[in-house]
């Protein structure tokens, strides 16, 4: 079960998809469901080299969101597809941090600095 | 039920094991930590950790039985906010959970609740039955 919103933005600019995610608060159950289903189609169709997730609007994010994002970022792996996380709040920072995960995902403070990095 | 005398606060009620249910209790507790200026460093511990707790009584302890009940309840006082999530489940053996952080853990998708809640929390423990898990929070110095 998922809802109805749209989640996710998708630009493409550089050989580069960014996904600009829409929510400030990635909490509640249907709306992960649905930011996970996203994520997911957008790596099964992606025809480039990387992947740019952008939390620029999103302030909280429980551990059901990092749940979709390790699953993305094993498609992402499979798909041999570079993905990228940035514009991270410090409080869900603290989290990746915190939980490790900030060694599993390739983090960069802005966008420009994820388009740019070397895969 | 809400009670208010002096400066502290109580609030417990109980809700149905459906996704999201436990969401206007999480507000309640939020918006009251926020009236008494909690810093939003704080209150992202207090929520994060409160969702965690409840998810965890909701799928694990409840196994998403809507005719289970998740019993919740929260004391705020100026020193601690102090909050209490039960469930109708058997508990569960704490030695069992595989620390999350373990490179060979990192990119297993799910077991990080009960992790985060204790780093997130000042003091987290158990209720005798096992079903039941208490977590307190004092404010971090010089944010009240």
């Amino acid at each position: 079960m998922s809802d109805s919103k749209v989640h996710l933005m998708v630009r493409y600019e550089d050989n580069a998809a960014i996904a600009d995610c829409l929510d400030v608060k990635l909490n509640e159950e249907l709306s992960i469901q649905s930011w996970g289903d996203e994520m997911y189609a957008l790596l099964e169709n992606c025809n480039e080299e990387r992947v740019i997730v952008n939390f620029q609007n999103v302030k909280f994010m429980s551990s059901s969101a990092l749940r979709v994002l390790i699953t993305a970022n094993n498609k992402a792996k499979a798909k041999r597809v570079a993905l990228f996380l940035c514009n991270i709040d410090e409080n869900i920072l603290e989290v990746f941090k915190i939980t490790k995960l900030d060694s599993l995902f390739k983090i960069r403070p802005t966008e420009v600095e994820a388009l740019h990095s070397q895969i | 039920m809400s009670t208010q005398f002096n400066n502290d606060w109580r609030y417990t009620t109980s809700f149905h094991s459906v996704p999201d249910s436990g969401d206007p209790f999480v507000e309640i507790v939020i918006n009251e930590l926020e009236r008494r200026s909690w810093s939003s460093k704080d209150l992202f511990a207090v929520r994060l950790a409160l969702e965690e707790a409840i998810a965890n009584a909701v799928e694990h302890g409840n196994r998403r039985d809507p005719t289970k009940k998740v019993d919740v309840s929260a004391e705020i006082s100026v020193e601690r906010v102090l909050l209490r999530v039960r469930d109708e489940g058997d508990g569960f053996d704490e030695s069992t959970i595989p620390n999350p952080t373990l490179v060979e853990n990192l990119e297993i998708p799910t077991g990080r609740g009960l992790f985060l809640i204790r780093n997130f929390m000042t003091n987290v423990w158990r209720g005798s039955n096992g079903a039941e898990l208490f977590m307190e929070k004092t404010p971090t110095p010089n944010d009240v």
